[in-house]
């Protein structure tokens, strides 16, 4: 336990001495902010295009903001995050750093749980900063937006980002240089996706947590809907973390 | 009973069998010389030791305590350089010491005044840069350092000073030698002047076995006078000298050298000084000089580890 901790924070460390949790806050912050400007501005911006036929655009409102916000998230952040982090473990293992710690006091095991819970505190502390953001933001440009019924919405896209952690992880784990973890990260991330296309497991997949917030936020969607992608992402994430665990175990370095 | 214990040891990858019924110990402490030719299978058994590496078959034990594949347990006792290490480079050589004492869960005043006297042992007490601008031969001393931190029973050196220049590998060895009598090292090299420096105990690897394990010294005293000098008058008597010699069964390999000269190895120098004198009246060659020459490791070597 004594050496998790030590190791977790000395992954703490590095992301901020080597800039990757910073690169990370500051993408998140900008994405935070943007989104509800960009919310407000996109008619505007139409209108200035002057595209010679003339399209009709609602006004914009705060649900168009929170929109901007979670289609940012799950289609471009989340991606940073996985490329980002998807070399973490075979960065280790290719460079020799790993070797010696493991000749240490540190199990193979605490090595990955060290990595998925240093990954998790960066993604939680810049999510929160930028959800705050984009909340604060989204109130000063659309005054009648409630902040009420927020926190499920939110907190089930933070829970997206975890999923996303533990399945960068598992292909840092497996695989052995940079471009195939990163690209099998890709792969099992769009998998994990797709498993929200499927009709007979769409309700019961990790998948909703990222696609249906804006719903929930609108209200067109009870929040006991989300009691199923809650519970499937957290035994998902498990799930990964404990593969990675055993993947890593059986490894020679 | 010794401080590491290896029985029956083996790794094959595929179809190659990198060690291969390996039985070896090693006593309390001695400085180990683990010799072999490149790919001879030492890294293997060093990573086999660590936990690194899965054996095949066989049993690793130290200070009693079973090495097992994947798990840390064993390596309390151990303190292990790798042949390359790597460090995190944005580091402090001192901060890299905090992070493995207290991986080893070391508190904090014998993490700070270990980290102070290790620095000094291996001359890094002034290096205040990142380890990312570290030299070979800084990684390598700070490798030193990190495996020492939590005073182990067993210090395991895989090839420190091959890769480094004539003042870094001076400064390893020195640093090594400066470690006898304090604790046990297990030490991997090639190079045999290395071996002959510090160690005082060897054994050989070869195809994947011990092929020759006791004191430098007994083995050297051993091998005494198996080589000889001969000396002819004249350079062209040497060709029929030669092809008589190969005759002998005891004869085990024949050097050239310059003005006339042979080096002759053999298994029984007392056979070789009964033959010698009436082998060259026969041949009517004139003997000038006639040397019995010191055993060197070289000779040892390369005898142990030549294929058949």
């Amino acid at each position: 336990m004594n050496s998790l901790f030590v190791f977790t924070l000395k992954e703490l460390k590095e992301q901020i001495k080597t800039f990757k949790g910073i690169i990370i806050v500051i993408v998140l912050l900008l994405f935070g902010m943007t989104s509800p400007l960009l919310a407000k501005l996109t008619p505007e911006m139409l209108k200035m295009a002057d595209l010679g036929v003339e399209i009709k655009i609602p006004d914009p409102t705060y649900i168009d903001a929170y929109a901007q916000f979670f289609k940012n998230m799950s289609q471009m952040v989340l991606i940073v995050v996985l490329l980002i982090y998807s070399n973490s473990v075979v960065n280790e293992t290719l460079r020799g750093t790993a070797p010696l710690m493991l000749t240490k006091k540190l199990t193979r095991s605490a090595f990955i749980i060290a990595k998925f819970l240093s990954a998790a505190v960066v993604w939680s502390v810049s999510y929160v900063a930028s959800a705050l953001t984009c909340t604060l933001y989204t109130a000063y440009l659309f005054p009648n937006a409630p902040t009420a019924k927020l926190f499920l919405p939110l907190a089930t896209m933070w829970l997206f980002g975890i999923i996303t952690l533990a399945i960068s992880i598992l292909t840092s784990t497996i695989f052995k240089n940079y471009a195939l973890a990163a690209v099998g990260g890709f792969c099992l991330w769009g998998l994990t996706l797709l498993t929200g296309s499927i009709p007979k497991i769409k309700d019961y997949s990790p998948a909703a947590l990222a696609s249906i917030n804006v719903q929930l936020i609108s209200g067109t969607l009870a929040p006991e809907k989300m009691l199923w992608p809650v519970l499937t992402g957290c035994i998902y994430t498990i799930f990964l973390i404990a593969c990675a665990c055993i993947v890593f175990r059986k490894r020679e370095l | 009973m010794p401080l590491l214990e290896i029985k029956n040891l083996s790794k094959k990858y595929g179809s190659i069998n990198a060690v291969s019924g390996l039985e070896m110990t090693v006593e309390q402490g001695s400085v180990f010389g683990f010799m072999g030719q490149n790919g001879a299978g030492k890294t293997t058994t060093l990573r086999m030791i660590t936990g690194l590496a899965n054996p095949t078959g066989g049993s690793i034990s130290v200070c009693g305590t079973p090495v097992n594949f994947g798990s840390s347990a064993a390596n309390r006792h151990i303190g292990y350089l790798p042949d390359v290490p790597e460090f995190y480079g944005f580091m402090r050589p001192r901060e890299y010491l905090e992070l493995c004492g207290k991986l080893y869960g070391m508190d904090k005043a014998s993490i700070s005044a270990k980290s102070s006297e290790l620095l000094k042992l291996v001359g890094l007490e002034n290096a205040k840069r990142t380890i990312g601008g570290f030299s070979r031969g800084m990684k390598q001393r700070l490798g030193i350092a990190q495996a020492l931190i939590h005073s182990p029973e067993l210090l395991i050196l895989d090839e420190p000073t091959s890769a480094l220049d004539p003042i870094g590998r001076k400064e390893v060895l020195d640093i090594i030698a400066a470690l006898r009598g304090k604790l046990t090292v297990l030490f991997s090299t090639h190079i045999l002047s290395d071996v002959e420096r510090v160690c005082d105990t060897i054994g050989i690897l070869h195809d994947g076995k011990l092929a020759l394990k006791g004191g430098l010294e007994d083995i050297l005293k051993k091998h005494s006078g198996q080589s000889v000098l001969l000396e002819t008058l004249g350079c062209d008597r040497i060709h029929p000298l030669k092809a008589e010699l190969k005759k002998l069964d005891y004869i085990k390999d024949l050097k050239e050298e310059a003005q006339g000269g042979l080096i002759v190895i053999c298994s029984s120098a007392q056979r070789l000084y009964s033959d010698i004198c009436p082998l060259l009246a026969r041949l009517n060659i004139p003997l000038v000089r006639f040397e019995r020459l010191e055993s060197k490791l070289e000779d040892i070597f390369i005898e142990v580890t030549k294929d058949e």
